[in-house]
């Protein structure tokens, strides 16, 4: 091997691991929705008034049910490498549209949600770093215990019966904006794009029904990724590379840093987890709200037993959680060269 | 994949409860789950009217012989409230116990076999690569899959629940298991002459079991969260079975109107029982790390 090739390995098998991956979890979402008892043809062939064997083939083949397994498989593969999920025999459109046109809402609200949770949890870390009072470090482990004790929409009802029907000072959970107004489209993030088109008012009226849904997830989710922290944090804290940044005399910000990034490995790989959870976790918040997502498209195609949308979402979540895993070992390794690996530790 | 890099709690301090007079500090966080425990048992004649027939006008608020007020249809919320602690924490139950033993025995035959060279090695690091993919699957979406699909009953809602969950639990068995069979105990059973199945469920068994077991309250709490967000989503158990997360979105059109009692008293409900999961994780832990365990 060469020495480029042997520098830059951890990170190029890692990459080159991916696709393989997603390959593996999409073959399993094929096998998977085809486990399904019954026949799911008879179930949307019109036979109220009797139904010829044409009949009968053409749904099978509207749902890509023609053909015996392999080739469905075959067909299925071939079409998946120009990214072609099919079309949905339910709507008639793509369903790679279909998911795409509802996944940038979902992952816009997981994204803001996890962004105020890895801020809180940073603040919560700066505060146990700076201050040695032990009934407070007591108090903000205790907050870390809340982690998977709490159901989020229990507290984004209690959240809703509070701010809108007792104070009323939050607008009716009826959707990203007021019904009169139309959300701008540009690359599907609603926030996103009504900044880039400069419509303020939309902006104003999103924010203003994102802030209880989002006060919720970063509350009911930081828990579990500060408890992650907070243990990495009381490993490092007293560690020898710490005392030794302290005694060489480094100044109090480039130690802090420093114990946050050997404390936080475990922390950065549960963030990839709660993505991957939230992405379709989110989906109870989201109707709650009346915002509608992608996970609302997994449930009606489950509920009219649309087999093409449901192996398409799958494929599409799966490989974006995939992505999401693939990062958050990228960044771990870039964190920590230890954790590369081929990578010896003395100790 | 993501190696399982979670950090594991230190040790709890070594201040174990003295026996006798503060014996009671270590029970008394199970008391609210127990509380949880004897309703499901005696739910259903403890109620004051039946779950799951109109009793009264519709809409009713709370106060005189309906505390909870009644719900759009006429049934008392109080009753129901009550009753549904049967559906939710009996499902939890059989999720929590399935997830841990097929967890635990998964784990233990992963963590055994993984390193043994040829078909057997390849399968089990096999395996142990699948259930690090299982995790790409956001488990919401395979309980509404699973349900959808298998038609809403207790035990498919169960099944679907455990094995979501299992991954987890055969995961930290797993890791635990690898750490305990170098262990000079586990040679000297096997120099002992005991059959290779023998060692793993005398030997490795007992000594790799706790991370899961403490685990477990953890998956009581979460499975009752996904139950009950199933019920919300329309794919749970058919109404009118009581049931938290059903009893929750069926309210939510009267929270708009000002009806806040049949949606706030199940969401109360739902806090209450994952929360005494929670403070049972702490007994057990407790229990399972004092010394003589």
């Amino acid at each position: 091997m060469t020495p480029f090739l042997a520098r830059h390995r951890w990170w190029l098998t890692r990459t080159l691991v991916l696709p393989l991956h997603i390959a593996v979890f999409a073959s399993v979402a094929f096998f998977l929705v085809r486990l399904v008892p019954g026949d799911p043809v008879m179930a949307r062939v019109d036979a109220s008034g009797g139904f010829t064997p044409e009949d009968y083939a053409r749904a099978a083949e509207q749902m890509g049910l023609s053909g015996s397994i392999w080739e469905q498989f075959g067909r299925f593969w071939s079409a998946l490498i120009t990214f072609d999920l099919g079309t949905s025999p339910v709507t008639g459109r793509p369903v790679w549209e279909e998911v795409m046109s509802r996944l940038p809402s979902t992952i816009e609200l997981v994204t803001l949600g996890l962004l105020g949770s890895v801020v809180l949890a940073l603040v919560l870390a700066l505060i146990t770093l700076s201050t040695r009072r032990p009934r407070l470090h007591t108090v903000l482990r205790g907050y870390g215990k809340l982690a998977g004790a709490v159901p989020d929409f229990a507290v984004a009802i209690l959240g809703l019966v509070l701010f809108y029907v007792v104070l009323q000072v939050i607008p009716a959970p009826l959707g990203r904006v007021d019904p009169r107004m139309s959300l701008p489209d540009v690359i599907g993030f609603p926030l996103l794009d009504s900044v880039i088109t400069g419509r303020w008012d939309v902006v104003g009226a999103i924010v203003a029904r994102y802030v209880l849904p989002l006060s919720v997830l970063v509350l009911v989710h930081t828990p579990s990724l500060w408890r992650q922290l907070s243990l990495g944090l009381s490993e490092q804290v007293a560690a020898p590379p710490t005392l030794f940044k302290v005694a060489s005399g480094a100044t109090r910000l480039s130690v802090y840093l420093s114990v946050l990034r050997r404390a936080c490995a475990s922390s950065v790989v549960m963030l990839g987890a709660m993505f991957g959870g939230l992405i379709g976790g989110v989906v109870v918040i989201e109707e709650l709200f009346g915002f509608g997502g992608v996970g609302r498209f997994a449930i009606t195609s489950v509920e009219q037993l649309d087999f093409v949308g449901l192996q398409g979402f799958l494929v599409v979540v799966a490989a974006l959680c995939l992505l999401v895993f693939f990062l958050v070992d990228l960044v771990n390794m870039i964190l920590d060269p230890r954790r590369r690996p081929g990578v010896r530790v003395d100790g | 994949m993501t190696e399982a890099l979670v950090a594991v709690p230190p040790s709890v301090t070594a201040t174990t409860p003295r026996r006798g007079a503060s014996a009671w500090r270590t029970w008394l966080p199970a008391g609210p789950f127990a509380v949880f425990v004897l309703l499901t048992i005696v739910a259903r004649w403890v109620v004051p009217f039946d779950p799951e027939t109109v009793v009264a006008p519709a809409n009713l608020a709370p106060g005189g012989a309906h505390a909870f007020g009644t719900d759009s249809t006429g049934m008392d919320v109080f009753s129901r409230t009550i009753a549904a602690t049967r559906v939710n924490l009996v499902m939890a139950v059989l999720v929590t116990l399935m997830a841990t033993v097929t967890g635990l025995v998964l784990g233990l035959v992963l963590g055994m076999n993984e390193a043994a060279g040829g078909v057997r090695g390849l399968v089990g690091r096999g395996m142990t690569r699948f259930t690090d993919l299982t995790d790409a699957v956001p488990p919401l979406i395979v309980g509404v899959v699973v349900v959808g699909l298998f038609g809403p009953s207790l035990v498919s809602l169960s099944v679907a629940l455990a094995l979501i969950l299992m991954p987890n639990q055969v995961r930290l068995t797993r890791a635990e298991v690898l750490k305990v069979r170098g262990d000079a105990y586990v040679d000297a059973a096997r120099m002992a002459g005991l059959l290779p199945w023998q060692v793993m469920v005398r030997h490795v068994l007992p000594n790799s079991a706790r991370p899961a077991i403490e685990n477990s309250s953890n998956v009581f709490g979460v499975s009752i969260i996904v139950s009950a967000s199933l019920g919300f989503l329309g794919v749970g158990l058919n109404p009118p079975t009581p049931e938290w997360g059903v009893m929750i979105s069926s309210g939510i059109s009267d929270v708009m109107l000002g009806g806040w009692w049949t949606t706030l008293f199940p969401a109360i409900a739902l806090c209450a029982a994952v929360s005494s999961a929670a403070l049972l994780a702490g007994v057990i832990t407790r229990l399972t790390r004092s010394p003589g365990h």
